[in-house]
């Protein structure tokens, strides 16, 4: 990467904003690969973080929202049949969260 | 995690097969050896807590956050690390203590074999509680205590919260569950490391966790109270003299420092001005085994949401959700070009790191607050404190020629 966003300043805090997917090429001839998550205000500051963690080997970085990406697996976070007695015990709902965190209030 | 009373006391302890492969030479119980090769984990198990300290890595918060493990998902996440050979999880925050699960869920990992220990503000560790945590398996509570009561209060954002500390602590002795104290020095509590280390002696804990301040969550917010590079050395020094000086009067307390590996420099230039060049080469030995900084290789952290981090106190980055790929899965992809660096850093390390003669024991300390501080991955790390005489010497690191059980022999003579 030879081009830093203008932004690169602005950093991501902590977890209480939103995931942005990250993906990186690293050769001319290969492929765009996921390279794990930034979290970040908007995309703007979400490439300038990505940009100080892989630009030094990365041809092209993309980011995107992680909530805008919908997701399959063969092997899941298994999620067994919830037992009367631990539904007592859940501390939050079993629906399958969002990773956009934007809704998380500061603290 | 570099331990000073083993390397300067010869403190037996459970973790040294962990830290330094030195589970032969012990007479404490210690992990599988096989085990030796996985990453500790940290588990954020949720992000509420009823503190707000100033430095919280993780942010947390009082209020519940969406996403936050079920029970049941809670459960599988602790068979994804046991199916990894995972030695220990440790439960973390927020405070793990306000779910309403967590004794179940320490009986579950301790029912799959991993060894489960608590970090927690002890403000929550009622005598009930804790007797329930030691039978459901729980092996060491890690509480924080930042300072004496005025600034420790101060710091974690509620008056009384040094003294409910203090109390959990000695409900976890009374109820024999084996306890430590851990301290996070920044320029505001300073004052109060040695006042700190008198106070665990007194109460009777016999482990102290001596924390740097890393650059993450609202640690990035506070890094003006970081202290200076030379503070942080003479800090350091302190608390060598002290655990030799408590050692020396029968009181062998466990010291660790933890989040900076300059410290691994310092402790064999410490050790050879001391004890001489015999010690400076067991302790250099012993930290060569060590590994130096730990982020992406021994050290993992996993979040309240399941995001893996390369440490605990990178919550900005995350190599991959637990939710959508098995921790092991996550935690051996090296097609990730950042943990592949991370993992073979001593050969990217640029300015002052990279003819440091201490760079095997270091890996350039931490790559977060060089990132933070300077932009530069691998870049040094702003809290080096080794001096340039130091750092480039023309003496050895340590002489491995000495034969050092005879010198051990004859000093002991």
């Amino acid at each position: 990467m030879h081009e830093r966003p203008p932004s690169s300043g602005a950093r991501a805090r902590a977890t209480t904003h939103p995931q942005w997917e990250v993906f990186v090429r690293e050769r001319r001839d290969g492929p765009l690969a996921h390279a794990g998550s930034v979290s970040a205000a908007n995309g703007e500051e979400a490439l300038a973080y990505a940009t100080e963690l892989f630009e030094w080997c990365a041809l092209d970085l993309w980011v995107c929202p992680a909530a805008a990406l919908e997701r399959a697996s063969a092997r899941p976070l298994s999620i067994r049949a919830v037992t009367s007695d631990e539904r007592d015990d859940t501390p939050t709902s079993t629906a399958r969260p969002s990773r956009d965190s934007s809704e998380v209030s500061e603290p | 995690m570099i331990s000073i009373s083993r390397l300067l006391c010869d403190l037996d302890a459970a973790g040294d097969g962990l830290r330094y492969d030195a589970g032969a030479d012990s007479s404490v119980p210690q992990i599988a050896a096989e085990k030796q090769r996985r990453p500790v984990v940290v588990w954020n198990a949720t992000r509420r807590c009823n503190l707000a300290c100033t430095h919280c890595y993780a942010a947390a918060q009082t209020e519940p956050a969406p996403g936050e493990f079920t029970t049941a998902e809670a459960r599988a996440f602790l068979e994804q690390l046991a199916a990894y050979d995972v030695p220990i999880v440790l439960f973390s925050g927020g405070e793990p203590l306000v779910r309403g699960d967590v004794v179940d869920l320490v009986a579950y990992a301790a029912d799959l074999g991993l060894r489960p220990v608590l970090s927690t503000n002890g403000t929550l560790l009622t005598r009930e509680r804790a007797v329930a945590l030691r039978e459901a398996g729980l092996e060491y509570a890690g509480v924080s205590v930042d300072g004496l009561a005025e600034r420790n209060d101060a710091f974690r954002g509620r008056d009384g919260a040094f003294d409910a500390a203090v109390r959990g602590i000695e409900t976890c002795l009374e109820v024999g569950l084996k306890t430590g104290l851990r301290y996070t020095i920044t320029r505001a509590n300073a004052p109060d490391l040695e006042d700190v280390v008198d106070l665990l002696v007194d109460v009777g804990v016999d482990r102290f966790c001596f924390y740097h301040l890393d650059y993450g969550g609202r640690g990035r917010d506070i890094v003006d109270l970081d202290l200076t590079p030379d503070e942080k050395r003479a800090a350091v020094e302190r608390l060598c003299d002290l655990t030799l000086e408590y050692h020396d009067r029968g009181a062998e307390i466990e010291t660790l420092l933890v989040g900076n590996y300059a410290d691994a420099g310092f402790l064999v230039e410490y050790a050879r001005e001391r004890f001489g060049p015999e010690r400076a080469a067991r302790v250099s030995e012993y930290l060569a085994r060590n590994g130096g900084d730990p982020t992406g290789e021994r050290i993992a952290d996993v979040d309240y949401e399941g995001n893996v981090h390369p440490t605990q106190f990178w919550q900005e980055y995350s190599l991959g959700n637990v939710r959508d790929r098995p921790f092991g899965e996550i935690w051996d992809d090296e097609s990730n070009p950042l943990l592949a660096a991370l993992r073979t850093r001593e050969e990217r390390l640029t300015g002052r790191c990279r003819d440091c003669r201490y760079r095997p024991i270091c890996r350039g300390g931490s790559r977060l607050r060089a990132l933070t501080a300077t932009g530069d991955l691998f870049g040094p790390d702003p809290q080096c404190y080794l001096r340039a005489d130091e750092r480039r010497g023309e003496r050895p690191v340590a002489d491995t020629h000495v034969d050092t059980a005879r010198s051990e022999r004859v000093r002991n003579q």
